[in-house]
């Protein structure tokens, strides 16, 4: 207690620097919207691919998802950064990187929800369609799928919560995000106290509103059997 | 209409089906009996391949269901199924239901498949109920809207896998009666029951299943009043012993 009082915040540096900082966090929100966007794409190719009845397409998108799900996203964006470029020649921007680096770890995570939101519906849902003369994919689309996302929602929603807070890890690769914008700006200023302060409060007054959209959702989507 | 030949599945270790042979002229109304596990759903589903039989041969209206290259999708419009636990899309209305198979699979106009929706619905006697969502209905409205889906593709036979075994005693009548106005329409039905009063009222011929295999074919009066075979007998006193008349 005594040693927070004992410091005299100072928070003068903070007006002057608070267009850079939004400018940060509207990096930040567009790195969640396109991973966000790219992962639901790569979510739902490698999710069809886990449900194959062929193994050669079942084997590589199940070790892809233990992969990425197993390993800290801190040092899946690193390795990329490092290895990308040293190992496959592979020259991209940063931002590209990070996108890169973020999808491969979200969509791994999507594909997991979407696989357990279809195999939540009812095996005699498939029955009924496929029965009445669908193939298997017109009986996904039309009656399994429409059925699925309804609980996958609320899942979805929590995935961009914690992506949107996520991004931060890539301001080690160089991204101009909010993270990465704070930690310029302490180091300007000398004053890391008051502007990681700044920067966390940032991310609370832009999560938070979507927490509780998420809780509207969870209302909304609940499954009524 | 219906040639199965030495129909066997297996799952596993356990041998549900032994080699069933089973024939259904136009018009038959055909009830299957026998304990729970004899074999009769597993039956069912391989004469649409919803379960996919080990061996033997099955031709359904001069389509060979069990051919290698058989066109399922094709060969299932023709085959309607209704189910112990109805699996009505929640996510649709009755009428949404019944216009799904017509709209999706043969691709009939909308406004058509609709009109056609309402006609099944009213046959099983929900004209009522049309725009009413599944959860909104009785386990036996559920079940009669599951038939009048099946009745808007048209089928030439209809399959039934114990469709009042997941009813409550006083709803089983108004599907048993959906199902015999059907017959009486001669229909062609093979029906999995343990509604022994319904088979006797309704049924051409009773085909008795045990461990796998057909025991006993019979027409009712025969089957109930004099069965032939001792498992048949044994089954029957197991069952009238807790029938009231």
């Amino acid at each position: 207690m005594r040693s927070l009082f004992a410091y005299t915040w100072d928070f003068e540096a903070i007006p002057d620097a608070m267009p850079l900082l939004l400018e940060g966090a509207w990096m930040t929100v567009k790195l969640t919207v396109i991973t966000m966007v790219l992962s639901l794409v790569l979510g739902f190719v490698v999710c069809v691919m886990r449900l194959s009845r062929y193994r050669a397409l079942r084997w590589p998108a199940y070790a892809y998802t233990e992969l990425f799900r197993t390993t800290p996203l801190l040092v899946q964006i690193i390795w990329f950064f490092f290895v990308l470029p040293k190992t496959f020649d592979i020259n991209i921007d940063v931002f590209a990187m990070g996108v890169l680096a973020l999808t491969l770890n979200v969509s791994a995570f999507v594909t997991e929800i979407f696989r357990a939101g279809i195999q939540s519906v009812d095996r005699g849902q498939r029955e009924a369609a496929l029965s009445t003369g669908m193939t298997e994919w017109v009986a996904m689309r039309r009656i399994v799928i429409p059925q699925a996302v309804r609980r996958v929602v609320p899942l979805l929603g929590a995935v961009w919560i914690s992506l949107f807070k996520d991004t931060s890890l890539v301001a080690v690769i160089g991204i101009h995000e909010l993270m990465f914008e704070g930690r310029e700006l302490a180091l300007a200023t000398y004053r890391p106290v008051e502007t990681f302060t700044v920067v966390s409060l940032l991310y609370f007054a832009l999560t938070y509103p979507q927490s509780l959209g998420l809780n509207w959702l969870y209302e909304r989507y609940r499954v009524v059997d | 209409m219906l040639l199965a030949q030495e129909v066997r599945k297996s799952f596993g270790e356990l041998e549900v089906l032994r080699g069933i042979d089973l024939t259904l002229d136009r018009g038959d109304v055909v009830v299957l009996v026998g304990a729970s596990g004899s074999g009769k759903s597993t039956f069912l589903r391989c004469l649409n391949r919803l379960i996919e039989p080990d061996g033997g041969r099955i031709v359904i209206s001069g389509e060979e269901v069990t051919a290698r290259k058989a066109d399922l999708p094709k060969i299932r419009r023709r085959i309607g199924f209704v189910a112990q636990s109805f699996n009505l899309y929640p996510h649709m209305t009755a009428a949404g239901n019944v216009m799904e198979g017509p709209v999706t699979v043969l691709g009939e106009a909308k406004a058509a498949a609709r009109e056609r929706a309402l006609e099944a619905l009213a046959r099983v006697g929900l004209a009522a109920k049309v725009d009413v969502y599944p959860n909104q209905l009785s386990g036996g409205q559920q079940q009669r809207v599951a038939i009048a889906r099946a009745l808007a593709m048209n089928p030439q036979l209809m399959l039934f896998d114990e469709p009042t075994s997941a009813l409550d005693p006083e709803l089983t009548g108004e599907v048993l009666d959906v199902m015999k106005r059907l017959a009486d329409d001669g229909m062609t039905m093979l029906i999995a029951s343990h509604e022994m009063h319904f088979a006797r009222r309704v049924a051409d011929r009773i085909v008795f299943i045990d461990e796998g295999l057909v025991v006993e074919e019979a027409p009712p009066d025969e089957f109930f009043g004099s069965p032939r075979e001792v498992r048949t007998r044994r089954f029957l006193s197991r069952l009238m012993s807790w029938e009231t008349d």
